[in-house]
């Protein structure tokens, strides 16, 4: 079976092609084409994505992704089974442009339209680096980390997701961008702060660094980031400004930090920063996979390129739940990519029953993006 | 008027006292900079509204809809929206903001309202936030444009 893959939730317009073979250990996907053009580049002078911006880039650049993507069949649409294409949750005007395109398609070539959740996505890239031999078993336990997104899903079969957990106010990638804006070390924060904690620091007993984790120790298994990024605004404006800083105004503030040079202390506040979110991200997935006993763990999402997080993940599942088997894509299924769309458009689609899928040759006729679409 | 919060609290606090004065097709204008309050003063109005939900922040999708299963309340739709990334009143437009303005079963807050001053209604309350001398201080000031 051959799947064509549509995403443009936020600002990556990406299309791939994967052919699906299933064995005896569950199926096999063969990643064709995995074609993604990123916007970060546009966006990065605005400090974040602007969605009229993305949306025009998303215009101008599907065609010629969906172009390059379709080079494997040479464009012979007739091999095509099944177009997936993100519904939703995201910004609305990028995901009109995909989904847009998939009605088009599905129209014009009277192919199945199958709408896919964004976050199953995240999940089901777990399967794209899977070799035949290599199963996959349920309970299955997903920690979804990304700019928007912070969740702790538990899957008891393909297709099934209930969320355990997530953020109250701030997705654990936003608070990332956050502090990057309050250090201004540019857009996006993840790759920025991280790239800062790795360089050697001051030492941080000089300065008494004590982040608080939020959330931590709470009942529940849900997150919250908003209150971290308030503790590093105060303690960066602390030593920055000190007692003085109130009686600044902006232009002033502006100069003192030039002045004082505290740059130096950036990479130690990254690196207090990182590890705040690392240790509640690892408490939460810890303590889920202690309620629900889960054959399988995935760290998911674009948080999930995080080098730090990934070792200290997998060294925390490995101590804690040495027989559960952990996954972590590879980082350009971790990032915004259509290859995950196809894979989880594909699960969902087998799961259907005849009457459910001879109706998704209309799907193009009554279907609407859904920025808030619920997993 | 200018109000002095002391906690993260209190400011929740200030959000429901703010939400029990609204009829409904206002719009709340939050303005300040980051960290100082306006995700926890939309919490508080939210949650005065009866909103069950977490309110999480949309500066990702820009605008969430929250339905308010109340019937024997007036104000129906809470819409919250985030104006970091905009340039201009006008991208609210262009994900269609203008349904939900002036309707009297809506409430809308828009936190960093000064970026889409342009399209702000009459009927709009303005809330600044400040940090204030201590750091778990608020210096909140309230107008109303009419």
């Amino acid at each position: 079976m051959i799947i064509l893959s549509i995403e443009t939730s936020c600002d990556e317009t990406a299309v791939s092609l994967i052919k699906i073979k299933s064995g005896k250990n569950g199926e096999v996907f063969n990643i064709l084409s995995n074609e993604v053009f990123s916007q970060i580049k546009i966006h990065q002078k605005y400090g974040g994505v602007v969605p009229e911006v993305a949306a025009r880039a998303h215009l101008e650049k599907i065609m010629f992704v969906l172009e390059n993507a379709l080079k494997p069949i040479k464009n012979d649409f007739r091999k095509i089974d099944l177009i997936a294409a993100t519904q939703g949750p995201g910004l609305i005007t990028s995901l009109l442009v995909g989904w847009q395109a998939a009605k088009t398609l599905s129209w014009f070539y009277k192919k199945p339209l199958v709408p896919v959740n964004h976050l199953a996505g995240h999940i089901c890239a777990g399967w794209l680096g899977k070799d035949s031999k290599e199963k996959i078993n349920f309970p299955l336990l997903a920690m979804i980390v990304s700019g928007g997104h912070t969740e702790l899903v538990l899957m008891k079969n393909h297709n099934q997701y209930k969320i355990l957990g997530q953020t109250v106010d701030d997705a654990a990638g936003e608070c990332f961008d956050k502090v990057a804006k309050i250090l201004n070390i540019g857009y996006p924060g993840g790759p920025a702060i991280s790239k800062e904690a790795a360089k050697p620091q001051i030492p941080s007993s000089r300065f008494q660094f004590n982040l608080p984790r939020p959330m931590i120790k709470s009942d529940d298994l849900n997150f919250s980031f908003a209150g971290l990024k308030t503790a590093v605004l105060y303690k960066w404006n602390e030593l920055n400004y000190g007692a003085q800083y109130k009686k600044l105004n902006k232009k002033e503030i502006k100069k003192t930090v030039h002045v004082s040079g505290t740059d130096n202390l950036i990479p130690l506040f990254c690196y207090e920063t990182q590890q705040a979110i690392i240790d509640v991200l690892i408490a939460k997935t810890l303590k889920a996979a202690k309620l629900f006993q889960p054959k399988t763990i995935i760290l998911g999402g674009g948080v999930a390129a995080n080098k730090e997080l990934r070792r200290q993940m997998t060294a925390a599942i490995f101590k804690n739940f040495p027989h559960i088997k952990f996954i972590i894509p590879c980082f350009e299924f971790c990032t915004d990519n259509a290859a995950m769309i196809a894979a989880a458009g594909y699960f969902k689609y087998r799961t259907m029953n005849i009457k459910q899928k001879s109706k998704l040759k209309n799907n193009w006729q009554n279907l609407e993006p859904d920025p808030q679409l619920e997993l | 008027m200018l109000i002095t919060t002391s906690s993260e609290k209190q400011t929740f606090k200030l959000g429901e006292k703010i939400a029990c004065q609204l009829k409904g097709g206002e719009v709340l204008a939050l303005t300040g900079e980051l960290g100082t309050g306006k995700t926890v003063i939309t919490k508080g109005v939210a949650k005065f509204l009866g909103i069950k939900k977490h309110i999480t922040s949309p500066t990702f999708v820009l605008m969430k809809l929250y339905k308010i299963q109340n019937s024997k309340f007036k104000i129906q739709n809470f819409l919250h929206i985030d104006a970091y990334r905009l340039n201009s009143g006008q991208d609210l437009l262009d994900i269609g903001l203008e349904d939900w303005l002036n309707r009297p079963d809506t409430v809308i807050v828009i936190e960093w309202a000064e970026r889409v001053k342009n399209i702000l209604p009459e009927k709009t309350i303005k809330v600044n936030l400040k940090i204030g001398k201590k750091n778990n201080e608020r210096i909140i000031k309230i107008e109303n444009r009419i």
